[in-house]
């Protein structure tokens, strides 16, 4: 028929189809000023965690150099954020922890999503006494707050990085599986899944080919969110001592030993801290962002 | 037969959306207007503007994006636009009811059916009326719209009834408050075909025995035959024909029109083929300067490139199209 | 071609009461005929569709297609069904995946059922959408750029790629604007033209669209079939009060008031609870105490191929036309 009609009007500007779609996108998303102020503190924390070690001006004091005689001196043109009880850089062990911070993140992110998604999926695509049984424990991992469980994991398992990370990891994906199996639950009853079942396609490419990808969205939503809140929760088990141990240049761990020379030396606690804020804060923006361009009716 | 002054009369309607990729011109210099006790039907497809135009006019559509960038509507005389919101929200709970396509979504599901309407009714009075009085008033509506059991039905919750008596509790309390103009918006188009019958049935004898006036919104031509006295019909944002309902089925004059009557299947005709309009809906980020149905008009010819207004074929009967001349004639409603 | 005989579906409920979607349906069509299945929300008209291409499994009862018995079918029978019987849904929205070009969807069939790949499978991929009205340059956009009319032509691209015998039609035209049906309802009546042996089973409660494609008529009313015919004579002729009803109730565009105008009173029972007897009676007009309130009644033939579920078939010629 004719229903050509004016959109085929500028032939050459209609091919690149997908380059259309991801314009529209992200001018959607630039349009919003927190969203870019988000995009913005990310990438220089990503560049930071990239570079850290190349931009700190002590980089040996990162790893447990010490030089009392330039202990807990206050922020100068030669230490910009001071240097704390046993003389080391305080800039330059926020730069190197950087990279530490984003380990955490995508690692306890990455592991949750690895565990949560395929959970969710079987949760939400099947049906009988599987389930439920996913959906029950899941229950209970989420009727317990996070980070006790998490405290509770770290203190059976013995503190460090390594172990907090894990513990986390495991009190995070049951909020992917919720997600997974109430978007999956959706798609399975939207007609172009009987659709494809109707031109026999087999349960696991119903699942790979027409479902995961319509999940995409919200669950790439939830990570970038949850990218800033794991690294919150890693900082607060540093914090405890249950996390990355000093030396280690972990902004969490930092905070905790600055504690108990505040409130006269200040910058101990002050800068890593800010890095933490302003880190979650970006992380949080970007993911309002994207859940405003990518799931708008999650509003 | 009609008043000289009209209940609602829109003039030079126009609207546009904001949008990324520029002004979308919804609605384009539209006059409508309805004589006290008129019913008259908006029948168009899709993205015409039916639903926007008669929403709009009342304050429903927000804005942004939307912008009314021409125009008067007056209701009894009185200019609506540039009301303030509460003002407006006031025209719409008193002088102006709407129903829509879906009663369900403008029920509250946890409250019984006999609150909301005692509610709606003291706050349409505002609060002067007494409840016990409002209780009458809900039992009377619900009686004047032939709701089996009234009585029984107070006590429901929404879900525990079916569609179409659902529909019939929207129009009591729509017509509770008296309001001077009803605006019903697809009202039947989600019932199945026994139960709008049913509920045409009831539109047509609320028009004829209480002398409702009303703007029924629809698609469909056969559901606006029973109720209904004239038809606008829309396309892309405009008004291309206003006529008498036995003219727009017997005489209709603008190609469009023509082309949606047309495209009906018959129940008790043998067709062999349908004409289908072709093409789409011009882009109305661009709209086409002269009649926005040319593109697809087999009829079309350079007159066409130029804006054309609604002319008179006969008294009543105006078309927007280039084939006809214009002939003034005496016609009260269009008159001032 | 399609053979249905005794079919029951129900799905039971988790407070324990049972929907009688389909009680004991039986309905055969012949090859290259087109039969529509007409009927209000609870009639199961969608429900058989469904299961006649086993998205729904059956309670009871046997289906046929050719020779493949659709319920036992095996992994291996499911998979010569698929090609052999095809379904267009209502929506043709949400029946295309979004993330998918509309040239992979109708690719997918092929993919998935046959061993065409490469060039081969883009030319047939193309060939056929552009036969079902979309030029080249939609081919590789995604659902949500498409109007509803184009989405349905995608559809019937999708199901006749596969060269199916059997057409299963679920309100293909339902959600579409008057102009636009027009446009798929002459897809379709082309269809009879171009694939003469194709067989369509039309379901839909828009007696019009039935009335203009199709040879035979099916009227369903809470899960049963109660009145059979051509639809000329079904039509013309109705002799369930049902189906008078129906058709006194389709507002038709013109006018004149009709005279002959049945209006049924009440609405339809939940199919959770079916009335007895005649689970027409509550509404009908001619109903009998002590017979169609008791007694369910049995199909009547009427004729070649035409039957009617009514105690009273064979005397309601013009009964009930006031």
């Amino acid at each position: 028929m004719t229903s050509a009609s004016s959109a085929s009007a500028t032939p050459t500007a209609r091919r690149p189809m997908k380059y259309r779609e991801t314009r529209r996108l992200i001018r959607t998303y630039s349009r919003s000023f927190s969203s870019m102020v988000g995009l913005v503190i990310v990438a220089l924390f990503l560049l930071i965690a990239a570079f850290g070690p190349l931009l700190a001006p002590y980089p040996e004091d990162a790893y447990g150099a010490v030089d009392f005689s330039a202990k807990l001196l206050p922020p100068s043109p030669e230490h910009w954020f001071g240097t704390d009880q046993v003389g080391s850089d305080i800039l330059s062990r926020v730069l190197i922890g950087a990279r530490t911070t984003l380990q955490i993140g995508l690692t306890v992110t990455g592991i949750a999503i690895l565990i949560g998604v395929p959970l969710g999926m079987i949760a939400g695509m099947t049906s009988g006494w599987l389930p439920e049984a996913i959906m029950r424990v899941t229950d209970i991992f989420l009727s317990i707050p996070g980070l006790i469980l998490a405290i509770a994991i770290v203190g059976a398992l013995g503190p460090g990085i390594g172990n907090a990370m894990v513990a986390l990891a495991l009190v995070w994906w049951p909020g992917y599986v919720r997600l997974v199996q109430a978007k999956t639950l959706s798609q399975r009853n939207e007609t172009y899944v009987d659709a494809a079942r109707a031109l026999g396609a087999g349960p696991l490419r119903v699942v790979f080919v027409h479902v995961l990808p319509n999940c995409l969205s919200p669950i790439i939503v939830k990570a970038s969110m949850d990218m800033g809140l794991a690294i919150l929760a890693a900082a607060s088990l540093g914090f405890l001592g249950l996390g990355a141990q000093p030396p280690y240049p972990e902004w969490g761990a930092m905070v905790s030993t600055g504690r108990s020379y505040l409130p006269d030396w200040w910058w101990c606690t002050l800068f890593p801290g800010l890095a933490i804020y302003f880190t979650v804060l970006g992380f949080n923006l970007m993911g309002d962002g994207l859940r405003d361009v990518l799931d708008p009716r999650q509003r | 037969m009609m008043d000289s002054t009209p209940i609602l009369d829109i003039r030079d309607f126009s609207l546009v959306f904001d949008t990324f990729d520029g002004a979308y011109h919804a609605i384009d210099k539209v006059d409508l207007s309805l004589a006290a006790g008129e019913a008259v039907a908006l029948v168009g497809e899709t993205g015409c503007g039916k639903s926007v135009l008669t929403r709009a006019a009342f304050g429903l559509v927000p804005s942004p994006p939307a912008r009314i960038t021409s125009g008067s509507v007056r209701l009894d005389g009185r200019e609506l636009l540039g009301l303030s919101d509460r003002e407006l929200r006031g025209v719409r709970g008193k002088d102006v009811a709407m129903i829509f396509q879906d009663p369900m979504t403008y029920l509250n599901p946890v409250f019984r059916i006999g609150t909301q309407l005692t509610d709606a009714i003291r706050a349409q009075s505002g609060g002067k009326v007494k409840r016990a009085e409002a209780r009458d008033i809900a039992l009377g509506m619900l009686e004047k719209v032939h709701l089996p059991n009234p009585e029984r039905q107070f006590k429901a919750y929404p879900h525990e009834l079916s569609g179409g008596m659902r529909q019939r509790i929207l129009i009591a309390m729509a017509l509770a408050a008296k309001p001077k103009l009803l605006i019903a918006d697809e009202p039947t188009t989600a019932l199945d075909v026994t139960i709008q019958a049913q509920i045409l049935d009831l539109m047509a004898e609320l028009v004829e025995d209480m002398g409702l006036t009303m703007i029924m919104i629809s698609h469909d031509l056969g559901v606006v035959a029973q109720v209904c006295s004239r038809v606008a019909v829309m396309y892309a944002g405009k008004i291309v024909e206003d006529a008498p309902i036995g003219q727009i089925f017997d005489a209709p004059a603008h190609p469009y029109t023509k082309g949606l009557l047309d495209a009906l299947p018959h129940p008790f005709k043998r067709v062999e083929r349908l004409a289908s309009i072709p093409g789409t809906l011009p882009d109305l980020l661009n709209p086409p300067k002269g009649c926005r149905f040319a593109q697809r008009c087999a009829s079309a010819h350079a007159a066409c490139d130029a804006p054309v207004g609604l002319r008179r074929v006969a008294p009543q009967h105006t078309v927007a199209c280039t084939l006809f001349e214009d002939t003034p004639m005496k016609d009260p409603v269009h008159e001032h | 071609m399609l053979s249905i005989r005794g079919l029951d579906v129900h799905f039971p409920m988790p407070n324990g009461q049972v929907v009688r979607a389909v009680d004991g349906v039986s309905l055969s069509l012949k090859p290259g005929e087109t039969v529509g299945l007409v009927g209000e929300s609870g009639s199961g008209k969608t429900t058989v569709g469904k299961t006649v291409l086993r998205l729904v499994e059956a309670t009871s009862g046997e289906i046929r297609i050719g020779d493949v018995d659709v319920r036992k079918a095996s992994l291996k029978g499911l998979k010569t069904l698929r090609r052999k019987a095809q379904i267009i849904f209502q929506d043709p929205h949400s029946s295309l995946n979004p993330r998918m070009t509309i040239h992979r969807a109708v690719a997918e069939g092929l993919i998935l059922n046959t061993s065409l790949r490469g060039a081969a499978l883009h030319d047939k991929v193309s060939t056929i959408l552009e036969s079902m009205g979309l030029p080249a340059q939609f081919h590789h956009r995604y659902p949500h750029e498409l109007s509803g009319g184009q989405k349905q032509r995608v559809c019937i691209a999708r199901a006749l790629v596969l060269d199916p015998d059997l057409l299963v039609l679920d309100e293909p035209t339902s959600a579409l604007d008057v102009s636009v049906q027009a446009q798929i309802l002459g897809v379709l009546k082309d269809l009879r033209i171009t694939r003469p042996a194709l067989t369509q089973l039309f379901i839909s409660h828009n007696l019009a669209v039935i009335r203009f494609l199709c040879d035979r008529v099916a009227v369903m009313y809470l899960g049963k079939i109660v009145e059979e015919g051509p639809v000329e004579q079904v039509f013309e002729d109705p002799r369930h009060p049902y189906t008078r009803a129906l058709l006194s109730a389709v507002p038709v565009p013109s006018a004149v008031k009709r005279p002959d105008r049945i209006r049924l009173t009440g609405d339809i029972p939940s199919p959770t609870d079916i009335p007895k007897g005649c689970a027409f009676h509550t509404r009908c007009p001619i109903a009998k105490k002590g017979t169609c309130d008791t007694i369910a009644p049995v199909p009547v033939a009427l004729g070649p191929d035409r039957q009617a579920r009514c105690h009273f078939a064979d005397h309601t010629k013009g009964v009930g036309q006031e």
